[in-house]
């Protein structure tokens, strides 16, 4: 695992593009932080008399989501290209091993990119007496929440040789991931007015997910078309069936059939309602925040490692059944 | 040491693997010989455990690939078609990173790569980046890499490739050093390649084994065509039909040698043991009608031969159909810059009553010394030898020969 952990180091700080994602990351987060500040309330630093790093932890899941893509994209998809996978694969080191070794070489330079942004919270500390503690919970937050990004994009790394492709997939999850917090509000509101479109929405976004990533990956371009139209009709017919009750069903015939559509909409209901909540819990915002406000409870920290160790794992397993492709 | 024992490969509904077996001793080296596209890298996938066997087992100093993948690896030294090598590191790293990949550590990994560097030739590049060597230089650095724990077994796909003369030479040199204590499978479509340096040939066709044993071995087998070339001081027409009438040979051809000279290429059937019959009856026949011999050189009977046979032979479920050329038409997606290529096809075995074709044949199938070998072209891999890598292997190998171009 080391040699892989040393080797990939290398291959970040070796090239100038190591260097080039720390420095744009630094100047990109900066740069949001102090034009983006004024906009969370309270007018300007000035106006309001505090400095804070409020949108700098803010604007980081964003950030985030667009950077550690970036940064992971070459893990696998480098050696994918060249006859070096080859090599990793007959190696007398189990997969999972030289997984963990890349996985750890990303997470290493995830860390190297915050430390480089520690410049800001020192400069902001020259303007008064500044509160450690939060600043502190906020890096963990960013590097937990940057490790699981790290995870997504060593998986899909790993399904493909073309490393923009890597990228664009890695973007794509890790800020649904980031949005999963935005979608939730409308999902219950959703849910509260029309529930089988919000129920079908649930289903269909990872089924969408799922038939991009099959036809991405290139393995079974049919299936994952084919995925993504059900995923389409499905919601078609949830809306036209929603529509349906509200001017003719319920009108029309005896009480019997309007009864029992109630009864169906109200189980509709309860079912988004439960998958609204348990969407809540999935929610990496909220875990990211409360880590961020101090709040480090097993809860956070578990669900974080969850997404580590699901998507490393994952990984080795898209890789070690190539072997039987 | 390796044992394989009926594999069959499946990419998808493609069959690439048809039921191979075969087996090499510690010493050995085994020269994996056929066209691409034969099934040469596929095995060598499954020896290493890069990928699974779809039926069948193979085993690797006695450990199943399938059921003791890590110890399979421990004892292998593999180099891929493509020497697996990171563009951004130096020599001196990247075979650092490869020892300590495989455990060596300290003294030890220091020995290994002096030892490997000097056997590789690598020392004037020790510390150059990877991205900036010749591609001799990355092949050498790719064998040092397979080299570098001192494995007991050595697979080697296509390791010469893309080299120059000198550094072939220099590879199967190597080779030779190494074999003593080593098994070494080493896959190729060039025939001398194979019998410079390989001990045994299994070859392959369309996923099949077609051939196993030594060169010796399958030459015994051929019953080919053969040339033998004589020149007789003085002679005259009566020879050339007394040759003629000889039991084992077929035509005789009388050409103008030097002065006082005459030379007789005479095209004998019977293979090896046929051409040796006819080179002892002209040797009477020459003296008892009271020239003097001057010179008898009967053609060896070359890998390209034997190769050819078998390849016509051998079924070939593999290739796909293709159309067939009708009589005189000629191909038209062979260029006249690749008709070295097709040569090979114009062996005596293909067509014997076709002259022009045995005058091909009898430049290929020259007795095959070190520097005949590597004429300059050999670089280039682009040579009349150099088996079905141009421009397309399907026309050049498998479909039935043009009828008439006898324009080489």
């Amino acid at each position: 695992m080391l040699p892989i952990y040393r080797r990939e180091m290398k291959g970040y700080f070796e090239s100038l593009m190591g260097i080039g994602i720390i420095g744009a990351f630094v100047v990109v987060m900066m740069m949001l932080s102090v034009m983006l500040d004024p906009l969370g309330g309270g007018g300007d630093w000035f106006a309001r008399g505090e400095l804070s790093m409020r949108t700098f932890f803010g604007v980081f899941p964003w950030v985030a989501a667009v950077v550690v893509p970036a940064v992971s994209m070459r893990l696998w998809a480098d050696d994918r290209r060249q006859a070096t996978f080859e090599m990793l694969m007959t190696l007398p080191i189990p997969t999972w091993k030289v997984a963990l070794g890349k996985y750890l070489a990303g997470v290493t330079f995830l860390a190297a990119m915050l430390a480089g942004t520690v410049a800001y919270p020192l400069m902001l500390s020259q303007f008064g007496q500044p509160d450690w503690a939060p600043v502190l919970g906020g890096y963990i937050a960013c590097f937990l929440l940057g490790s699981a990004f790290v995870a997504i994009g060593l998986f899909v790394s790993g399904l493909t040789e073309n490393q923009a492709l890597a990228f664009f997939l890695g973007m794509l999850i890790c800020l649904g991931i980031v949005g999963m917090g935005e979608m939730r509000g409308l999902l219950g509101e959703l849910a509260r007015t029309n529930p089988e479109s919000a129920l079908m929405l649930l289903i269909s976004i990872p089924l969408v997910t799922i038939g991009f990533l099959a036809a991405a990956v290139g393995r079974d371009k049919a299936f994952g078309v084919a995925i993504g139209a059900l995923a389409v009709i499905g919601n078609m017919i949830a809306y036209a069936w929603s529509g349906a009750q509200d001017t003719g069903v319920k009108a029309t015939n005896s009480e019997d059939i309007a009864a029992t559509v109630e009864t169906a909409t109200r189980g509709t209901t309860q079912a988004g309602e439960i998958v609204v909540s348990a969407l809540a819990q999935i929610a990496v915002l909220d875990h990211f925040s409360e880590i961020q406000r101090g709040v480090v409870n097993t809860n956070g920290l578990v669900f974080f490692a969850g997404l580590v160790v699901f998507f490393v794992l994952l990984n080795v397993w898209s890789l070690e059944s190539r072997r039987y492709s | 040491m390796i044992e394989v024992k009926g594999i069959t490969k499946f990419y998808g509904h493609f069959k690439a693997l048809d039921g191979v077996s075969f087996h090499v001793d510690k010493g050995e080296v085994l020269g994996f010989l056929g066209p691409n596209g034969a099934g040469k890298s596929t095995t060598m996938k499954i020896l290493t455990t890069y990928i699974s066997a779809s039926e069948g087992t193979a085993s690797v100093g006695g450990h199943d690939v399938h059921a003791f993948p890590q110890q399979v690896r421990r004892r292998i030294g593999y180099l891929p078609e493509t020497p697996p090598l990171y563009g951004d590191m130096t020599v001196e790293d990247y075979l650092k990173f490869a020892g300590r990949a495989r455990g060596l550590q300290g003294a030890e990994l220091k020995r290994r790569l002096e030892s490997v560097v000097t056997d590789c030739g690598l020392r004037p590049k020790f510390k150059a980046r990877v991205v900036e060597l010749s591609k001799g230089f990355k092949q050498r650095t790719g064998l040092a890499q397979a080299l570098i724990h001192d494995p007991d077994v050595l697979i080697l796909d296509e390791p010469t490739s893309g080299l120059d003369p000198r550094q072939i030479i220099e590879i199967r040199k190597l080779i030779e050093r190494l074999r003593e204590n080593k098994c070494i499978i080493f896959s190729t479509h060039i025939l001398q390649e194979a019998t410079a340096v390989a001990s045994r040939l299994v070859i392959v066709n369309g996923g099949r084994k077609v051939a196993d044993g030594t060169v010796e071995q399958l030459a015994a087998q051929s019953s080919d065509t053969l040339t033998v070339r004589v020149l007789v001081k003085g002679g005259d027409d009566a020879l050339s039909e007394s040759l003629s009438r000889l039991d084992t040979v077929k035509s005789v051809e009388k050409q103008q040698g030097p002065s006082g000279y005459t030379r007789y290429l005479l095209t004998v059937s019977g293979g090896q043991r046929g051409s040796r019959e006819a080179c002892e009856a002209v040797a009477l026949q020459v003296q008892s009608r009271g020239f003097l011999l001057a010179e008898l050189a009967p053609e060896k009977l070359t890998l390209e031969h034997i190769f050819l046979n078998l390849l016509q032979k051998a079924p070939m479920p593999a290739m796909p159909a293709k159309p067939t050329w009708k009589a005189d038409e000629k191909p038209v997606s062979i260029s006249s810059t690749d008709k070295s290529a097709l040569l090979p096809l114009r062996a005596p075995s293909a067509v014997p009553d076709d002259p022009n074709a045995t005058a091909a044949a009898t430049r290929l199938t020259q007795p095959a010394t070190e520097t005949d070998l590597y004429h300059p072209a050999d670089a280039n891999s682009d040579t009349a030898t150099d088996m079905g890598e141009k421009p397309d292997p399907d026309k050049t190998l498998f479909s039935p020969r043009p009828p008439d171009r006898g324009d080489a």
